[in-house]
């Protein structure tokens, strides 16, 4: 009688530790398996993201300069083109002091070291995300002017962490 | 009578010897479970980060070198300022203290909107530092689990 009471006390003990131990490697299991497919979603977007700045012109804009920059899209997923994007510029001005600013997006007319989005073109497909094969326009505004004679450069980064970059002239 | 006794002594002893054995090894299941799930939670949120820098440069004007980068994971990375700094140089390779000192570092969230640095927003680190050398240097941020990301460049 003892020896049942104590074996059928001590399989409860096993069977619940075995619980125990099987729910916590289930769960290891699962949150491991989301992670890791979360983490290869998003490499794989980066390895199939590029950008390629095709022109980027400055004028003469008074007291400060204005660029535009073409960029297409030669990779193969879309892009949404927002504040999550990164623009940034390198440049000497009228003092002949190095400037290097972070431009900051805006979705209206753009003020002083910030940029916005002109166009997307062609646009015919997934309006307004700048699909595989499209080309954006973005024009920024540089304060202070950049020197006449001089280039600068614009870097531009997507929101994955992609990054081109193009030297422009000063008007 | 005496078998009864016996009986009931042995039932008694075989009650107490499980209820301690599920006192010993219960709570010791239950910890191993428990240290289990906080390393899978640390070894998911280093699989979920991912970062990159995305631009440079140095100014031996003010001895200052920045740089950007960028979060492109899938999770939001907090405590920035336990994050470490190296910076190579052409003659040295260190680390830089965050905050105060001779030579540290400081960082700022430059994506407009952001008060965290969360999923594809930029943090501007910048070096204050004694001097800058010119030549090709090289900046290493690693954020505090352990994911790391650098960038060459050139003062």
């Amino acid at each position: 009688m003892s020896s049942v009471i104590g074996g059928v006390i001590s399989l409860v003990l096993l069977f619940g530790a075995g619980m125990l131990l099987a729910n916590t490697v289930l769960g290891i299991g699962i949150g491991q398996q989301r992670s890791l497919d979360t983490a290869a979603k998003t490499s794989g977007m980066r390895l199939r993201t590029s950008i390629s700045i095709s022109s980027a012109i400055a004028v003469d804009q008074g007291s400060t300069t204005g660029v535009t920059v073409q960029i297409g899209n030669d990779g193969s997923v879309g892009i949404i083109v927002s504040s999550t994007m990164d623009v940034f510029v390198s440049y000497t001005d009228t003092t002949d002091a190095m400037v290097r600013e972070y431009l900051e997006y805006t979705s209206g007319a753009p003020g002083a070291n910030q940029w916005t989005l002109t166009s997307i073109s062609p646009d015919t497909f997934n309006e307004g995300i700048w699909d595989s094969d499209e080309t954006v326009t973005l024009d920024l505004v540089l304060s202070p002017e950049i020197k006449t004679g001089t280039s600068g450069i614009v870097l531009v980064a997507t929101p994955t962490g992609i990054t081109d970059s193009a030297y422009f002239d000063a008007p | 009578m005496d078998k009864v006794i016996t009986t009931a002594l042995l039932a008694i002893a075989a009650v107490i010897s499980a209820v301690v054995m599920i006192n010993v090894v219960l709570p010791g299941v239950n910890k191993s479970s428990t240290a289990l799930m906080n390393a899978n939670n640390i070894s998911v949120d280093r699989v979920k980060t991912v970062v990159e820098v995305v631009y440079a440069y140095g100014d031996t004007g003010t001895d200052e070198i920045a740089f950007y980068v960028k979060n492109v994971g899938d999770t939001t990375i907090n405590l920035v300022d336990s994050s470490e700094v190296f910076l190579e140089t052409p003659t040295t390779t260190k680390r830089i203290p965050y905050g105060s000192g001779t030579e540290y570092w400081t960082y700022s969230i430059v994506s407009a909107g952001d008060t965290k640095w969360s999923q594809r927003a930029t943090v501007k680190i910048t070096l204050t530092l004694t001097a800058v050398e010119t030549g090709i240097h090289k900046v290493t941020m690693v954020v505090p689990n352990g994911i790391s990301a650098d960038l060459e460049f050139s003062v």
